[in-house]
């Protein structure tokens, strides 16, 4: 009989012990500095996936260090926990710059890194161990060259920051601009913290645009868009994504003062029917509590990808590598997600649509 | 002695350091801080020996980060090549924004360097052959003459065997007739210059040593992190360089290592209770702290610590020797002086009015006159301190009245100065060998030259003292040293019995007098009318800016307008 | 050449030069008495600002805002000078600027913790509207920029010209050591200079926050333009400083419109770069530069 009893608690124990198989993930976050808020939303969404699906069977730890939004930090944070053998597998939520100073790093560490950051440097050309998430500068400035196309617009002026974001927008729309038979008429630049725009607005007015593009988030954002209404701009106006938020909307004083405004958003964002994905937006939802904002989707969507990975492989750093190369049109919030051999950005322009702003939401611009 | 400690305690704990720790990250972290170790031992040159607070450091660390990166990911140099080129086009870069700057007073150079390193940044932001804002990825593994070092370990002792070279270079320059001259820049530049010292030149010349230091700190920093681009190397990261240097310690270059470790031992322990925003107001309040309480900094703290384990006794109290006249030889024939209508005002004041005479070689020559005579300012005026309105010096009918002090003094002008002016951070023999300036020789014959001038004065046996431990009267001695140490051919003496008693005033006059015989022209400026009297052939009256008598010392006390305007009341008591 | 560029290019480049010119002045004021650079000069009008938006956050008030900002402006400076640089008087140059510096990184950091890393707000004194001049268009606040920079220039002017203090300072600018000699008090100078500069350079970024937001990080790029203006007039001459102030500011505005706005600060920093240059070249005789002042 004692022994039936141990026999039957080794195996509960073992069972237990099988069931609470530990997953460790890294994770380097923009704890601080300016990409603070959006880290912090990544997180946030990718916690929603954890209690919304995780995964079956695996305790999942997780190690979190701050990048400082630099990439030296970015760099030394990614070596501390690569270095760690009980991490399976990396996550990035950090700017571009930070993750292509990572990106540098990774075949010495062998470790695959799952990454935000919008730079299509970071997925093409594609690194074995790198795999970004969210569509590419590339895919945001397609969507913006379609919808100005389909409405019949000409010129079109854009102001970018100088950075590494910036520099891949104006590249690529002025590489998108001719095969669809647009004009970029005006290219402005601005460093991260001006707070004077005075000389590039003055130089966009006069060439006349029929849109006009605006990259600047933060302060930056909120500066521009004040200087767009002084000037008595009345083009239509589009924005990145990123700088709609909140501290947006309390600077220019209400949501409602936003009206109108364009800006290309992932579909996951759009909620509801017109998310690629409508029912694991709602998942997404529900586990969040809240609406969620750009940020939360993307922290989902890793969190999928994840989950397919581990399904699909023994668990080990090698394995889930494999595993992920292989993801085909693996649903998710903001779209499909597609690694090839050559190309490691995950989620192209299908993810993306032009919305308008309404009281502080987007609903589809047409 | 205390060199070979510093040098045995460095290579025990770079060492053992890797042996302490365990996992990857803390190698890097040595790693890096040897990187910034490479800089900052640059650095102490230029602020604490130099002292140019240069806000633009980080703009030379670009340039060898740059050249790195792009010459061996683009060109695919060997990495040792390519950090030495970043270094060579660092140095070119300093030498040509600092050659014009420095001729200008003030702290404009440390603004220079800062508009220099924003512009850098800028151009790094909007060029395409820097990979524009994206920087430059992919950069390979350090590699030492074509053998790639795979390991981190092996490129942490490569990055700290070039700290212990540059910190060698260092304590090279520290003993060296530079390290003199850097110092006796930083005592007084005034009495620097009358030593033959071009101030300009060394300022220049640690400037660009450290441009070239600090961009091998950058190379060696790009090689780790493997990539590159505009924001690696900010404004902060100046800051980094003077906070370590301050923190560290000015006086030595031990305190760039010392001062690298710890800037990065707090950032590591902030990051570890995750108080990162603390960074600045921590290092900021460092900065302050150690600059209004501990100049010295930590490595000043060490030192003084090792000084007071191995200190042996006060020194004893130092007499005068017998002077040693045998001591120095004669060496060369003396000079003569001619100044004709020489003039200088300033402002609406006539400080020098017309004044024309001729100081005969050989000759023992002086100038008096009532305060405010113009006495100071002619000899500022002769020695190049100031530029003339009109008129000519000429020294051996040789034009001099366009060149500056250190020229002058390169010709054979010795002076010494009313307010003594003594470099009181080198002991006395240091400050006699800066007169030995202008020759070009080695250290033991300049050592020993300077010995001699000392034994000329009486004060060989206090030669290892720093110059405040002595009586004002042989400070005085230890001046009039270091201008004979310049075997100068026309010495000129302001007001040299100024401050001394009787008897010592007695020792002055036989000291002139030596002097004299050794072949040296001597002007000198005096009050002490006995003095004169008794010592000089040849006597010119200044009065209000104005030649006023000119001729033996008899004639001249006679003539009634020297006793009307100076000698007055003396005239009964000589009489 | 189209005037209303021209115009929507020179307005604003006046209003920011307005900043550049108080810092610059505070830097010719201070260096005159002292003989120190003071490097923490451009984070008073960022202090200024930060302080003043919180005040308005919190307390409602403008009044309370401006009054309260431009007050701390001119402790802080005192505080400076009492706490970090009498204590180090007989201290070489070099020692004390480099000091200066230190204080610079501790307010910035300060400001960063006590305020966060994003930018404050303020609303227009009087709305958030704009006027037209020639084709362009300038925010209302400008006229309050404007407006306070003259006043205070002007209470400067007065106070230089036609008070005791005033004279002190402008005989320690022309010769430090007569000054003293003559009777002038120059530490008790030093202090005043130094609160007053606190307090201008404050009052000037609480004036200016409508238009530009408030952030934690701004400082540097106002010491070092305001720097470049206060070289312009080597440092002594005050009305030389302002106009270089105002100079930098639209040479900068003009540098972007005109030129390109990425490379504006290489412009306005090669220039400060090319005018050094030129000077040291052209300076044959370096006589006058060795004598102390």
């Amino acid at each position: 009989m004692k022994k039936l009893v141990c026999a039957a608690a080794l195996v509960v124990w073992a069972g237990v012990a099988a069931a609470q198989q530990e997953f460790k993930i890294g994770i380097v976050a923009s704890l601080s500095g300016g990409f603070a808020a959006a880290a912090k939303d990544t997180i946030d969404g990718w916690r929603a996936w954890e209690k919304a699906h995780g995964l079956p069977g695996k305790k999942i730890t997780v190690e979190t260090l701050d990048d400082e939004t630099n990439p030296v930090s970015a760099s030394n944070a990614f070596r501390r926990i690569a270095s760690d053998q009980s991490v399976q597998l990396v996550y990035l939520f950090i700017p571009s710059n930070s993750v292509m100073a990572v990106k540098s790093l990774a075949s010495e560490f062998k470790v695959p890194i799952v990454a935000g950051g919008a730079a299509d440097a970071i997925g093409i050309p594609a690194d074995p161990w790198v795999f970004k998430v969210a569509p590419a500068v590339r895919d945001f400035m397609t969507v913006l060259a379609q919808y100005a196309q389909q409405k019949g617009y000409k010129r079109i002026a854009s102001l970018n920051s100088a950075d590494a974001f910036g520099q891949a927008e104006i590249t690529n729309l002025k590489a998108l601009a001719p095969k669809m038979g647009l004009q970029v008429a005006a290219a402005e630049t601005f460093n991260v913290e001006d707070t004077n725009f005075n000389a590039q607005l003055t130089r966009i007015r006069a060439a006349k645009p029929d849109l006009i593009y605006n990259g600047a988030s933060g302060r930056a954002a909120i500066l521009t868009w004040r200087a767009f209404q002084q000037m008595g701009f009345k083009q239509p106006l589009v924005v990145t994504q990123a700088a709609v938020s909140k501290a947006f909307f309390d600077a220019i004083g209400s949501t409602e003062a936003a009206d109108g405004l364009l800006t290309p958003m992932q579909t996951g964002v759009f909620g509801g029917s017109a998310a690629a994905d409508a029912k694991l937006y709602g998942e997404m939802e529900k586990a969040l509590g809240r609406t969620p904002v750009y940020f939360n989707t993307f922290g989902f969507d890793v969190g999928l990808i994840t989950e397919y990975a581990v399904k699909n492989s023994d668990g080990s750093r090698q394995g889930l590598r494999e595993a992920l190369d292989k993801i085909k049109d693996l649903p998710a919030v903001n779209g499909p997600v597609t690694y090839t051999k050559d190309d490691h950005t995950g989620q192209n322009y299908r993810s993306i649509r032009m919305g308008r702003l309404k009281s502080g939401k987007p609903v589809p611009a047409d | 002695m205390k060199r070979r400690a510093a040098l045995a305690a460095f290579v025990l704990l770079v060492l053992a350091y890797p042996l302490m720790v365990r996992g990857s990250y803390p190698l890097s972290v040595g790693i890096i801080t040897g990187a910034l170790a490479a800089g900052t031992v640059g650095f102490v040159l230029l602020l604490g020996y130099a002292h140019q607070l240069a806000l633009g450091q980080a703009g030379f660390c670009m340039v060898g980060g740059y050249a790195s990166a792009i010459l061996c990911v683009q060109h695919k140099w060997d990495p040792l090549a390519a950090l030495i080129a970043g270094a060579a086009a660092a140095m070119a870069l300093a030498w040509m924004i600092a050659a014009p700057i420095l001729k200008l007073r003030g702290f404009v150079l440390a603004m220079a360097s800062l508009a220099l390193h924003l512009i850098l940044v800028v151009v790094a932001f909007e060029t395409a052959f820097t990979g524009g804002a994206l920087g430059t990825y992919g950069v390979p593994k350090f590699a030492l003459f074509g053998l790639p070092l795979a390991s981190d370990l092996a490129y942490y002792y490569v990055v700290w065997a070039i700290v212990l070279a540059f910190v060698l270079i260092g304590l090279a320059i520290d003993g060296s007739r530079i390290g003199r001259a850097l110092k006796a820049i930083a005592a007084s530049e005034t009495a620097a210059l009358s030593a033959g010292i071009d101030i300009r030149r060394y300022k220049l010349l640690m400037f660009v040593l450290s441009a070239g230091m600090a961009s091998v700190c950058g190379s060696l920093a790009v090689h780790y992190l493997r990539a590159m681009d505009p924001n690696v190397f900010g404004f902060a990261f100046s800051l980094n360089f003077i906070t370590a240097v301050i923190v560290g310690g000015l006086e030595t270059v031990w305190g760039g290592v010392v001062g690298a470790v710890l800037v990065t031992g707090v950032r590591e322990m902030l990051r570890g209770l995750s108080l990162p925003l603390w960074e600045g107001v921590i290092m900021g309040a460092l900065t302050v702290v150690v600059l209004i309480a501990f100049r010295r900094g930590f490595a000043g703290f060490l030192g003084a610590l090792y000084e007071r384990w191995t200190s042996r006794d006060a020194p004893p109290r130092v007499s005068i020797a017998e002077p040693d006249n045998a001591a120095l030889a004669s060496h060369g024939k003396p000079a003569a002086l001619e100044l004709a209508g020489v003039s200088r005002s300033f402002g609406n004041l006539r400080a020098v009015n017309n004044a024309s005479f001729h100081v005969a070689a050989g000759s023992i020559t002086a100038l008096i006159g009532p305060n405010g005579a113009g006495k100071t300012t002619l000899f500022n005026l002769i020695c190049g301190y100031q530029p003339l309105d009109s008129g000519s010096v000429s020294y051996e009918n040789r034009r001099i009245d366009t060149l500056l002090p250190d020229d002058i003094a390169e010709l054979g002008i010795g002076r010494t100065f009313q307010n003594l002016q003594l470099f009181d951070n080198m002991s006395v023999l240091e400050n006699v060998m800066c007169g030995r300036h202008r020759f070009v020789e080695r250290e033991a014959a300049s050592r020993s030259r300077a010995r001699a001038a000392l034994a000329f004065v009486g004060l060989r046996d206090a030669e290892r003292l720093p110059p405040s431990a002595l009586a004002f009267g042989h400070q005085r001695l230890v001046e009039m040293a270091r201008a004979l140490a310049l075997e100068p051919r026309l010495l000129l003496l302001d007001e040299p019995a100024s401050g001394l008693n009787d008897a010592e005033t007695e020792r002055l006059a036989e000291l002139v007098l030596r002097i004299a015989a050794l072949g040296v022209t001597v002007l000198l400026v005096e009050h002490d009318m006995r003095l004169v009297m008794g010592l000089a052939d040849h006597v010119i009256v200044m009065h209000h800016g104005e030649k006023l008598a000119d001729g033996a010392p008899d004639d001249v006390r006679r003539e009634q307008a020297v006793i009307d305007a100076y000698l007055g009341i003396e005239e009964h008591a000589a009489a | 050449m189209d005037l209303s560029v021209f115009v929507q290019l020179l307005l604003p480049g006046l209003t920011t030069g307005c900043v550049y010119a108080l810092v610059a002045l505070g830097f010719v004021l201070c260096a005159n008495v002292s003989g120190v650079v003071n490097f923490a000069q451009g984070e008073y009008v960022m202090l200024g600002g930060v302080i003043g938006a919180s005040l308005l956050a919190h307390t409602g008030s403008l009044a309370l805002a401006v009054l309260g900002a431009t007050l701390a402006g001119a402790l802080l400076g005192a505080a400076q000078e009492r706490l970090t640089l009498a204590p180090v008087r007989a201290a070489p140059d070099f020692i004390q600027i480099t000091i200066t510096l230190g204080v610079a990184v501790v307010l910035r950091g300060i400001a960063l913790i006590a305020f966060g890393k994003d930018p404050l707000s303020m609303p227009g004194f009087s709305g958030d509207g704009v006027f037209e001049v020639a084709g362009a268009v300038v925010p209302l606040q400008s006229l309050w920029v404007w407006g306070a920079s003259a006043a205070m220039l002007a209470a400067m002017f007065v106070f230089l010209m036609h008070s005791d203090a005033g004279r002190a300072v402008r005989a320690c600018a022309i010769n430090l050591q007569a000054a003293r000699l003559m009777g002038v008090d120059a530490e008790r100078l030093t202090l005043f200079v130094f609160s007053i500069a606190g307090a201008t350079a404050a009052l000037a970024g609480v004036v200016v926050t409508p238009i530009v937001l408030a952030n934690w990080d701004a400082g540097i790029a106002y010491g070092l333009k305001g720097f470049v203006g206060a070289i312009l007039g080597n440092f002594r001459s005050p009305v030389v400083a302002l106009a270089g102030g105002l100079g930098i500011g639209v040479l900068e505005s003009f540098a972007a419109g005109y030129v390109s706005s990425g490379y504006k600060d290489a412009i306005v920093y090669g220039v400060l770069l090319a005018y050094l240059l030129v000077r040291g070249g052209v300076f044959v005789f370096g006589r006058a530069a060795l004598l102390s002042r």
